[in-house]
């Protein structure tokens, strides 16, 4: 007979509240009459909530359960409260721009659902197997969101562009842990650091194949570089609010689960990993920003750039201490603040038919739209690191943590990769505070649209002037 | 809390600030009020100044009026602002010239007022905020701070080429001052590993630094010294530099508001005698020629192309380029004539070269052009403008009496007796001060004198409003011209410590 494990149940409260609540929800959407499926979405927004508070409650719980394959400590419920936060702002961000695209479905609001469940799982794992298979949830509800705009053929295009590497990437995975499998006998990342030492031979060089295949195949997921090439694509034929979601809370889940596979896992093998993810790390910040820096289209530079945030997101594991961890989480929840930010504001300016989101379309905001502008230009700032904003103290604090580790050369690149973003990102604000060059495109200043955008903003600016709090959990 | 139990220093932070979210939140038609509470706030801000030279005590040294309060605690990171003797009458001349900017943004008119003192007055706050943090990290922040609203009165209100001006301005300096995070995160990790002790806190890492606590290796001290220098040669501009700031001054608004609210204040000057100078002195001297070299290049080429400039903005900008050599020159003579001769020239220079660009401005504003051609002999018919003119002329090619000469002289002391420079530098860079008395004089008279060029209206004289504004920069280039000790006594203990310390240190090794 088997024996079933005791389950924690507040590990997996969580969980349960956002997996039951999509379950429920996608049964409830059936009586919601079409027109009204603004609902659904409030509904989901509600579930959200809940679990962003079954979060808060166990802020400082830590311990494991199902033997071991899923784990909750404080770092973890950070992350999933900043995946979580993502969600209800992209919900709040979608509610109005899917109506006015004529694309409203109830399916939306339920596939955002089971995605950040997929994330929060991910950020759970501490198994290769269980975040294989939460990945692959939350790739599945992406690939079908990218391709929400339905005869749009940009968002199909994105959507089967996604769907294609998507798949590849989940070759590596599985390749990956295969062979760490073969290598220590395990899939938990417990049991495979325990194993590590004891090595030898082909079997570390098995362990060590299977953990870059691991790197891999969760690079594709967080766009690092050389992995990164599907990301303006995708972000730019997708849905805005959809690419919203994306850019911020699937690249928090999966760095903390690199982070977890790599410093849980393979801390032994940092010899090994670290000197690779530093040279991937500088890859993704010059390719990124350069790359932004070419840009005349709005939503493929904030995909450029956002392949360039991750370079600086990379900082954490490579740091490796508790204050590569804190600089991470503070990283995370400042860059989904401003992205979201940022595109919040194109979602505001964004009517029916629009193909190419151009730089042009922004001039003169100011004249028009003082309190848009103020949101995207702490936005910019923010993703450029200016202070007093969360941004600024998010790229001092990985600095620090990857020069206290002894890599001063990626601080250095970090700095000048900064200063190639800061043209790039103030642009943009310039030409918003500029003449108009264009005509005017319409604006939608609903109010869920709004209170996303003054939620992302006063996080912003809350996260850069009082940053202590969040700064120093580990 | 400090001595006096009051936050003055951060009173004079604050208050601009608060004037500009008061001006912001004015109803645009209510433009009186608005420029009401501008004038409220700097006019604050000037008191806080003046209140805080009354209660500096000259005869002591350290940082006084300290206020702080922990920012994150964790990092040791702190919300500390105080004033020394280099600071004190920085931050008088940065609140002197506020109410002077707003004035002229007054009489320049223009669109979205509102706007436009609301980010003079962040801007005056954010100069403020860097004279006075004493927090490493702090004073980034400030440093920063300063970046965005500069750009903005360019981009919006400049002349034909501001966007592009405005992103040349904004992404040199940015590019420079990041490079000063560099230093910041290796000065903050190597205290942090050697003592135990992680602070940005400036007082205490300049005294591990001196007694010995910390310890930076020859090649770490250097590449601090080079991560900060970088940052504020960009941000002075040294040559070759400077390409950023005659772009900038030439597509500023012709009013000359942004000029003396952003640009005449030099910063970068500052960062230098408080980071490089007093916390690497071994690495400073041993740069010190070489930055010599570069200063009293930068003596003649602002110089001589300034000579054959015919817009007048870009005559100042370039005496601008040439004024700053000679800062440079006495920072680097390291040794208290060449500071105190820098610091007395950094404010005597803020003061002429503001008056000259918003002269500039008000003779653009009449005729609808900067260029020297279209003028002449106005003097007869504009005679208050043409007075002050000369005046602020005379007091920029360092005339006795006024204040140019006493910053200048002692410069020029200051690196003769220097060990590190030396009376080549000097001899050289004499040369400069001589072409800075043929380019300005020759604007002079190219506008002012002669017979008058174009037929048409009259030219008219300074409104009371400009008188004003022309009049509150005359006072302090007559007082300091005349007593120049009242700012030398305060400066004296602060300038003597930081030489003693470079002398103690460069004779310990």
């Amino acid at each position: 007979m088997i024996t079933l494990p005791v389950i924690d149940w507040t590990i997996v409260a969580q969980l349960l509240v956002v997996f039951g609540g999509a379950t429920v929800l996608l049964l409830l959407d059936l009586a919601i009459p079409a027109g009204r499926k603004q609902v659904t979405a409030y509904l989901a927004l509600l579930v959200v909530l809940g679990a962003a508070a079954v979060g808060v409650m166990h802020a400082g719980v830590s311990g494991a359960t199902f033997g071991g394959t899923l784990r909750l400590d404080p770092f973890r419920t950070a992350v999933g409260l900043v995946c979580l936060a993502a969600a209800a702002l992209s919900i709040l961000l979608a509610v109005t721009f899917l109506g006015r695209h004529q694309i409203e479905r109830g399916e939306f609001a339920v596939l955002v659902l089971f995605g950040v469940g997929g994330m929060l799982l991910l950020v759970q794992a501490a198994d290769l197997v269980v975040m294989f298979l939460s990945l692959a949830l939350l790739s599945i509800t992406l690939y079908v969101l990218a391709g929400f705009a339905l005869p749009e053929p940009r968002s199909e295009e994105a959507a089967l562009k996604y769907l294609l590497t998507g798949a590849f990437a989940t070759g590596f995975l599985v390749f990956g842990i295969a062979l760490i499998y073969g290598a220590t006998g395990s899939t938990t990342l417990a049991t495979i650091a325990a194993a590590g030492p004891g090595l030898t031979g082909e079997y570390r060089l098995y362990a060590a194949a299977g953990l870059l295949l691991l790197v891999v195949g969760l690079g594709y997921k967080a766009s690092l570089v050389p992995f990164h090439m599907w990301t303006p694509d995708v972000y730019d034929g997708a849905p805005t609010p959809v690419a919203a979601f994306m850019s911020v809370a699937s690249k928090a889940a999966v760095l903390a689960a690199l982070t977890h596979v790599l410093l849980v896992g393979f801390g032994e093998l940092r010899a090994l990993w670290a000197p690779i993810l530093a040279v991937v790390a500088a890859a993704t910040l010059l390719v990124g920003n350069i790359g932004a820096l070419v840009q005349q289209n709005v939503k493929r530079m904030l995909a450029y750039s956002s392949i360039g945030q991750a370079g600086f997101l990379l900082f954490g594991p490579i740091a490796a201490s508790d204050r590569g961890i804190d600089a991470l989480v503070f990283y995370l929840a400042g860059y989904t603040a401003a992205n979201l930010a940022a595109f919040a504001v194109l979602i505001a300016l964004e009517a029916r038919g629009e193909t190419e989101w151009s730089m042009a379309r922004l001039s003169g905001l100011w004249q028009r739209s003082p309190g848009l502008t103020l949101a995207l230009a702490l936005a910019l700032l923010s993703l450029a690191g200016v202070p007093p904003t969360a941004g600024f103290i998010a790229k001092f604090a990985m600095l620090d943590a990857v020069w206290q580790a002894g890599y001063p050369a990626l601080v250095v690149l970090g700095v000048v990769t900064s200063a190639i973003a800061a043209a790039y990102y103030l642009r943009v604000l310039l030409r918003a505070a500029g003449p108009a060059e264009t005509d005017a495109p319409p604006m939608f200043g609903d109010w869920p649209l709004r209170l996303g955008m003054a939620l992302a903003a006063l996080a912003i600016v809350v996260l850069g002037l009082a940053p202590g709090w969040l700064l120093s959990f580990s | 809390m400090n001595q006096i139990g009051f936050p003055l220093v951060s009173l004079a932070i604050a208050l601009p600030a608060l004037g500009a979210l008061l001006v912001w939140l004015t109803p645009a038609s209510q433009t009186r009020v608005a420029r009401g509470f501008a004038m409220l706030s700097a006019l604050g801000a000037l008191a806080t100044a003046v209140a805080l030279v009354a209660r500096f005590d000259a005869s002591q040294a350290g940082y006084q009026l300290v206020d702080s309060v922990a920012w994150v605690a964790a990092w040791g990171l702190s919300y500390t602002v105080s004033v020394d003797g280099i600071s004190l009458w920085l931050v008088v001349l940065t609140t002197l010239l506020t109410p002077v900017s707003l004035m002229a943004s007054w009489n320049a008119g223009g669109a979205h007022p509102r706007l436009q003192q609301a980010l003079l007055l962040l801007l005056a706050g954010a100069m403020t905020g860097v004279f006075v943090a004493q927090d490493m990290l702090l004073f980034y922040v400030f440093f920063e701070l300063t970046l965005v609203p500069t750009a903005l009165l360019i981009g919006i209100w400049g002349g034909d080429d501001r966007r592009r001006a405005a992103q040349t301005f904004l992404v040199y300096t940015f590019a420079g001052s990041v490079v000063m995070l560099v230093g910041i995160v290796g000065l903050y990790q190597a205290h942090g590993v050697q003592t135990g002790i992680y602070t940005f806190d400036l007082a205490t890492v300049l005294a591990s630094l001196q007694l010995g606590a910390v310890q930076l290796p020859l090649e770490t001290e250097r590449m601090l010294f080079a991560a900060f220098l970088i940052a504020f040669a960009v941000k002075l501009p040294l040559w070759p530099f400077h390409s950023w700031l005659t772009t900038a001054h030439t597509a500023a608004p012709s009013s000359g508001v942004v000029d003396i609210a952003g640009m005449v204040i030099k910063i970068g000057a500052y960062g230098l005698i408080r980071f490089n100078v007093q916390l690497f002195p071994q690495a400073a001297a041993w740069a010190a020629p070489a930055i010599g070299v570069l200063a009293v290049i930068g003596v003649l080429y602002g110089g001589w192309i300034a000579f054959g400039q015919r817009d007048m903005k870009r005559i100042l900008a370039f005496a601008t380029v040439s004024h700053l050599g000679l800062i440079v020159l006495g920072i680097f003579a390291l040794n208290p004539q060449g500071l105190s001769g820098a610091l007395l020239q950094m404010i005597s220079s803020g003061i002429t070269t503001g008056a000259l660009f918003l002269i500039v401005g008000m003779l653009a504003a009449r005729r609808d052009s900067r260029d020297v051609q279209h003028f002449g002999g106005i003097w007869g018919q504009a005679p208050f403008l043409g007075s002050i003119a000369l005046v602020m002329v005379l007091a920029s090619i360092g005339l006795p009496g006024l204040s140019g000469f006493i910053g200048e002289f002692t410069i020029m002391l200051g690196a003769w007796i220097s060990p590190v420079l030396g009376w080549t530098y000097v001899s050289i860079a004499v040369i400069g001060v001589v072409l800075a008395a043929a380019y300005l004089l020759r604007m002079f008279r190219l506008v002012f004198m002669g017979p008058p060029r174009e037929a048409g209206a009259p030219l008219r004289d300074a409104n009371t409003l400009e008188s004003l504004m022309l009049g509150v920069l005359l006072v302090p280039t007559l007082v300091i011209g005349l007593y120049p000790n009242a700012l030398l006594l305060m400066m004296e203990p602060s300038v003597q410590q930081i030489a003693q310390q470079i002398g103690q240190t460069l004779a310990s090794r």
